[in-house]
């Protein structure tokens, strides 16, 4: 066996800046560049990737999925380890970076082309397939600013897999866009994988992963905790988040919770139920299920707005509920308290998802506390409705009369 | 198919233990630069385009600007203050038009990472190519500035000597030398914000330290050793040798400057190399 892709032992490490003295005087002063955490994104990690095969890569938020690919794609270098690439690698991390706004879209070609390495008669004689690739003929001469971020964004793609690689990477690009052109990304994969090129495939999307990888690999903050078969990984993955319910109190060390507001009123805890009452955080499409969010707030406070919103893992905003939305004003609240939601049906489809709530003022809109991406949640199907972000309750008809449904 | 640098079959040396055995940055440097020669090309005509959209009168500017100086210095030297060069014009604009595009060339060259901080930190690129296109872009402006400076030596009948043989020279020599130092500049831009602020002063100085609105022999006796100590001195006053006193400029000088300029381009470019390891997080 080839290894296309060789980690040993690579560990990165990353600065976080609480403070960072960005000038020479402060910097001369306090004899270095600002006050900051280090923390490990991987931790010694190595494994290989054979020549010709697809790898998914999965692991929750922050866990150091993207930094292997910028590792892999020299963007950044290890701290330590040693990391062997054999090929021509090309990174699709984030479409269209590197375009310029003023540029029109044939000019963008070229420059990026040439950002990605290809040579001027090479990127002419593709110049065509790009353009048909990305169904964007009739504004190819427009300024790049014009784009929708659709446009956009096929663009980067249509550009980056013409620079013909040998090792392809792919970071939740396919996550967005519309499905048409989701469906021409995957059947391009499918050709890579058939002319046997070497795929690294990092998505939240699993059914992807169990898709296209030949293998899969399980990332938890910075350690491989899971190598083997798409299946054996993805379900290990969702056990993960599974257990966390057992655990709840390891939910506060997520990386990803963001929080702000005036704290005039804050939120002392956000719990999910199941019917039985206790906290959950893995369902089955179409579970019922009451979110509870617990306030303090040290004065009474007039006119609160509470809101829940759900975004799934890779940032794709879901569904967002608030009281005023509901028609419910609040006219005050005071010392400690819990508002409840219920969702007599969450109608997502699979996957792992982010649940937020936040306290707002009615009038002006100010926020108390908005605790970001607090809990973190996934949905299974028991068995395949469909496939996409929402169940929709759909019913088929077949020439004017409704068929008769047979077992699954 | 496109061209890669050889470096991309082979393994990747982690960034500590530095070994002894790590390949000669400038050789690496250099690598790069062919491979990614159309990116440099790209990025130059980008410069070159966006620089002077939606102004009137375009490139001319960089025609324009140093006439103008040129025309505000030859009233405050030789009308008001009297320097006793004829013709001043000349004198000037053969030191002024170098002066400018050494001080535009860093003045770009600094900000060169951190004004593309989107694509460095996504995209995998030689990032050498972001300083090399400020001096390349400005290169370009350089040559339509001497076209300009011919032009006029002409009018004012000094004439164009064989002495301009060593133009080229000079150019190259000026090319080394801001490359070195704009790499500098570029990659402790990363790091502190506030070197692009400590150009502009430094610039200023620079510029009434070099010998460019008057001739060195103008500077009283005791200055003179820290006048000549300075490098864009013997650089300057090459220039004025070969177009306005059409003959060969000293040799001294000109050996100096070189061997300056090489040693300049020799650590920018390698200080730089290690320095772009941590672009992609610190940008």
């Amino acid at each position: 066996m080839v290894a296309a892709v060789a980690f040993d032992g690579v560990s990165k490490r990353f600065r976080v800046y609480r403070q960072r003295h960005h000038s020479l005087k402060e910097a001369f002063i306090r004899r270095r560049r600002g006050v900051y955490d280090e923390f490990w994104v991987l931790r010694g990690i190595s494994f290989q990737v054979e020549s010709g095969t697809t790898l998914g890569v999965i692991g929750p938020n922050g866990s150091g999925k993207s930094t292997m690919l910028k590792l892999i794609a020299r963007i950044l270098h290890p701290n330590a380890g040693r990391i062997t690439v054999g090929g021509r690698v090309s990174a699709l991390l984030e479409l269209g970076t590197g375009f310029h706004p003023d540029y029109t879209g044939r000019e963008n070609i070229y420059l990026n082309g040439a950002l990605l390495g290809l040579r001027r008669d090479v990127i002419r004689a593709r110049l065509d397939e790009i353009i048909d690739f990305a169904a964007i003929r009739p504004f190819i001469d427009n300024a790049v600013k014009t784009y929708s971020s659709g446009m956009t964004m096929r663009l980067g793609f249509a550009i980056a897999v013409n620079v013909d690689p040998e090792i392809l990477l792919i970071d939740e690009v396919l996550a967005v866009g519309d499905a048409e052109f989701a469906q021409k990304c995957y059947a391009r994969i499918s050709q890579f994988r058939a002319e046997g090129k070497t795929i690294i495939l990092v998505s939240h999307d699993l059914d992807a992963i169990r898709k296209f990888s030949d293998r899969a690999i399980l990332i938890d903050q910075g350690d491989i905790r899971a190598d083997g078969s798409p299946d054996e990984v993805t379900n290990r993955y969702l056990n993960d988040v599974r257990r966390r319910q057992e655990h709840p109190e390891e939910l506060a060390d997520l990386k990803t919770t963001a929080r702000w507001g005036t704290h005039e009123a804050e939120i002392t805890r956000i719990e999910m139920l199941g019917t039985d009452g206790r906290p959950r955080y893995a369902f089955d499409t179409g579970d019922p299920l009451e979110v509870v969010v617990s306030y303090r707030c040290r004065r009474p406070v007039n006119d609160p707005v509470f809101g829940i919103s759900i975004s799934r893992a890779d940032g794709v905003y879901c569904y967002a509920a608030n009281t005023r939305a509901n028609g419910i004003r609040i006219p005050r609240v005071a010392d400690a308290g819990t508002v409840t939601c219920s969702l007599p049906q969450l109608n997502l489809l699979e996957g792992s998802y982010f649940l937020s709530a936040a306290i707002t003022d009615y009038e002006r809109g100010t926020t108390f506390d908005h605790w970001d991406r607090r809990v973190e949640f996934t949905v299974r199907q028991k068995q395949y409705y469909a496939g996409g972000v929402v169940y929709m309750d759909d019913h088929w008809q077949v020439d004017g009369t409704t068929p008769v449904h047979s077992p699954r | 198919m496109p061209t890669e640098p050889a470096e991309i079959s082979t393994s990747r040396q982690p960034v500590r233990p530095r070994v002894g055995s790590a390949p000669l940055p400038l050789t690496r440097g250099i690598d790069h630069t062919v491979a990614y020669w159309e990116l440099l090309s790209n990025l130059v005509s980008r410069d070159l385009k966006t620089r002077y959209r939606g102004s009137v009168l375009g490139v001319f500017w960089s025609l324009l600007n140093p006439l103008l100086l040129m025309l505000v210095y030859t009233v405050v030297f030789s009308v008001i203050v009297r320097v006793n060069i004829q013709p001043y014009p000349i004198f000037l604009l053969s030191g002024l038009v170098p002066w400018n595009i050494f001080a535009q060339t860093l003045t770009i060259a600094t900000t060169s990472v951190t004004d593309n901080a989107g694509i460095v930190r996504k995209v995998y690129f030689p990032l050498v190519i972001l300083p090399l296109s400020a001096v390349a872009s400005t290169g370009v402006h350089m040559l339509i500035s001497l076209g300009l400076l011919a032009v006029l030596a002409i009018a004012f009948h000094v004439g164009i000597g064989l002495s301009l043989v060593f133009l080229p020279l000079l150019v190259v020599l000026q090319i080394l030398f801001s490359t070195g130092i704009g790499c500098l500049l570029a990659a402790g831009q990363v790091y502190f914000r506030d070197v692009q602020y400590f150009l502009s002063v430094l610039i200023t100085v620079w510029f009434f330290g070099t010998p460019i609105v008057y001739s060195l022999d103008l500077v009283p006796q005791r200055l003179r050793p820290f006048f000549e100590a300075n490098p864009m001195s013997w650089l300057i006053s090459s220039y004025q040798d070969i177009w306005f006193y059409r003959r060969m400029p000293s040799f001294l000088h000109l050996m100096a400057f070189t061997v300056v300029a090489a040693l300049v381009v020799l650590v920018g470019l390698s200080a730089y190399d290690r320095l772009s390891r941590g672009f992609a997080e610190e940008v």
